[in-house]
């Protein structure tokens, strides 16, 4: 036994000589932190050499899984351990292999590349728990090729392990799991050090043999345990699941998803776009407009008791046209911001539109001890339109009538939702409250930053009224009789949509 | 003693700052504007009537703490908010503790300048009011104790006689104490001299 690295310099080194009969590099590779390299021979020795598995099973397989190894470190290492370099699983008289032993070993064809049923079948037939096998017998393949399955895509194999726990039983089933923690934890140790070289024993097999050489150095399994590889693999196989009979129960829970997500995303941008946006911009845009209303205001004064120096209006005109283009640049900030998310505009049945908001809404208005009443006319025409646009105006004027009914306290709070057509064939949408009305203001409601509300910002109305607009339909609004606000929008019916 | 008003202006906008200094500055009014609260803080308030116009979205302290900040300091300047976006509470809670009025942007021109003159007006009437007191209080200062006893006593109804019998003195020496008071006191009449009286007494209560 020819080795080129042998040392001794810590007491541990000396076990691992002792056990092993050589020095591996990857126990030679973080001479900086010799503590660290004691515990992970400690594990090795814990979950590999001490386990008791069978000395030639264990060793084959650890061979066997470092194909699927993408650094070539392991598989050569433990290959010339099997060839009688060094103990082949610490054991000093295990039986030697043959290269053309390993070279059948590196040869099996891997999982993906034969029946796993027939596999597994096979070992679910098994009825009284068997001891490791034999290497090269069949039963050794069958376990091989579960183990690796469950090695490289573990969260996809639970028949896989579910079959080699009935092969095995389970005390020998955990002793094989520990076995394939270690060497994942082995993989992970030596890719972390990529420097680490073949030892010298081990270059000496490569020299001496070229078919197994090849095979060490090229195996084209070699990436299948990478993380990306593996989780392109379970994506791969959940799509096959998907042509099964789960396809249905997935898509259901899938839509279901989407629907939540999308009404959260509904409320979401209602708040930014109505709220903090808003109040930040009307602050931007009523700055300069102010400013550019004082300069006027204070030169028609001076102008009017001709008081006015052309040096003072000169200087005046220019602030008023600098805070013209600074309202100018805000107000195209909003637009932007606005047409960022352009409308998708598809056939709906606004009632479905209505649930799914009050449904929204419900935590709100039982918050506010108010009742809602709908009246929604079936077989309305589809409307062609937005569902995010018009949840976000509908949750506008619901939340507008819950929020003006707070204060009122001697009479029931109401929230009246009606749709219907009306005359010209439009669906009609109205929100009716028994709130405290809009008073002589009902005209100013849709003026943008014009407010009734404690924390409100103006914003709300005039977006939704135009959003109404842009779907071709009106909003307006009227007095509720006798009290509160009834808000109403209109939208064309769709093309082709039964009346 | 009045000097003529000054209309201090705090908005860190420096647009909007100039452009209200021009505005007010229009109609004749003295105008000093500043970018934050605590930079007018620097500044000795003048002997003259005043008035503050004041944004309530400042960076550093904000407009309505630094109306109590000023109310804290015995600082009696009035106050007129104007703001980018006012809601309810807020201007409540400025009206509530003193604020003349409270403006959202952008205003009528002619209402910020009404709110201006009222609350310039407003100053000049509590100076004024200030100085009247302390004219009293120094008039009233100027009896000697004896006196002051007498129109004390005088005004809470007492007639001489019974006065003069409390004091142990004659009725006649009453009457001249009370005539060199109504005199010192520049009092045109007994009304007078009790309505001056109330008033020394009013919220300081600075008669002994």
């Amino acid at each position: 036994m020819a080795t080129g690295t042998q040392q001794a310099g810590l007491p541990f080194q000396q076990a691992v000589l002792d056990r092993l009969g050589i020095m591996p590099n990857a126990l030679l590779c973080a001479p900086e932190a010799p503590e660290i390299v004691e515990w992970f021979w400690d594990f090795v020795k814990g979950m590999f050499i001490d386990n008791p598995i069978a000395s030639l099973f264990k060793e084959r397989l650890f061979v066997y899984l470092s194909r699927f190894c993408e650094f070539r470190y392991c598989i050569t290492r433990h290959c010339g351990f099997l060839v009688g370099r060094g103990h082949a699983s610490g054991d000093p008289v295990v039986q030697l292999e043959t290269a053309a032993q390993v070279i059948r070993l590196l040869k099996k064809p891997s999982p993906w590349q034969r029946d796993m049923n027939a596999v597994l079948l096979r070992l679910e037939a098994i009825s009284t728990p068997i001891d490791w096998p034999e290497p090269e017998t069949e039963l050794e393949d069958c376990l091989f090729a579960a183990a690796t399955a469950v090695y490289v895509e573990p969260r996809l194999r639970d028949r896989e392990r579910a079959a080699l726990r009935n092969a095995l039983g389970g005390q020998r089933f955990e002793r094989l799991i520990g076995l394939l923690t270690l060497v994942r934890a082995a993989h992970h140790w030596t890719t972390l050090h990529p420097d680490l070289s073949f030892e010298d024993d081990v270059r000496h097999m490569l020299e001496q043999h070229d078919e197994l050489a090849r095979l060490l150095l090229e195996d084209p399994e070699a990436s299948r345990s990478e993380m990306g590889v593996r989780l392109f693999n379970e994506v791969e196989l959940l799509r096959d699941l998907n042509k099964q009979l789960e396809l249905e129960k997935a898509k259901q829970a899938l839509e279901a998803r989407y629907r939540e997500a999308e009404i959260e995303l509904a409320r979401v941008s209602r708040l930014t776009t109505m709220g903090e946006l808003a109040g930040s911009i009307a602050h931007e845009v009523n700055q300069p407009l102010t400013a550019i209303m004082n300069n006027g205001s204070a030169c028609l004064r001076l102008l009017a008791n001709s008081n006015l120096d052309p040096e003072v209006l000169r200087r005046a005109l220019e602030e008023i046209v600098a805070d013209g283009t600074r309202a100018n640049a805000v107000i195209t900030r909003i637009r932007a911001f606005i047409k960022k998310t352009p409308a998708e505009k598809s056939e709906l049945d606004i009632n479905a539109v209505i649930q799914e908001v009050l449904a929204l809404a419900s935590h709100e208005v039982h918050k506010n001890r108010a009742a809602v009443e709908s009246e929604l006319k079936e077989t309305l025409p589809l409307v062609q339109a937005d569902r995010v646009q018009l949840q976000q105006v509908l949750l506008n004027l619901i939340m507008n009538g819950i929020e003006a009914m707070t204060a009122v306290t001697d009479r029931p709070r109401m929230l009246w939702v009606q749709s219907r057509v009306d005359d010209s064939g439009d669906v009609l949408v109205s929100v009716r409250d028994s709130g405290i009305g809009l008073g002589s203001e009902a005209d100013r409601v849709f003026t943008p930053f014009f407010t009734t509300k404690a924390n409100g910002m103006g914003m709300g109305l005039s977006i939704s009224r135009s959003l109404i607009d842009d779907h071709g339909g009106r909003l307006w609004a009227a007095p509720n009789s006798p009290h509160g606000a009834v808000f109403s929008f209109t939208l064309p019916a769709a093309a082709g949509s039964p009346p | 003693m009045s000097h003529a008003p000054v209309v201090f202006v705090v908005d860190d906008d420096p647009s909007v700052r100039s452009s209200l200094k021009f505005l007010i500055g229009s109609v004749g009014l003295q105008v000093e504007s500043f970018d934050s609260a605590e930079a007018l803080l620097q500044r000795k308030l003048p002997d003259a009537p005043t008035c503050l116009v004041l944004d309530v979205r400042l960076r550093g302290l904000s407009g309505l703490d630094f109306q109590g900040e000023l109310a804290a300091r015995n600082i009696r300047i009035p106050i007129v908010f104007v703001t980018g976006h006012g809601d309810i509470p807020m201007s409540v809670r400025a009206m509530k503790a003193g604020a003349i009025e409270f403006l959202t942007k952008p205003y009528r021109d002619q209402d910020l300048l009404d709110a201006v003159r009222i609350a310039l007006e407003r100053d000049r009437a509590r100076r004024e009011q200030e100085k009247d007191l302390t004219d009293l209080q120094q008039r009233f200062d100027s009896l000697t104790p004896r006196e002051q006893e007498v129109i004390s006593k005088v005004v809470s109804g007492m007639l001489n006689k019974q006065i003069a019998g409390e004091l142990g003195t004659a009725e006649n020496t009453v009457k001249v104490h009370r005539s060199r008071a109504m005199e010192k006191m520049n009092a045109q009449s007994f009304a007078d001299l009790v309505r001056m009286i109330e008033k020394l007494k009013g919220p300081g209560e600075k008669v002994s």
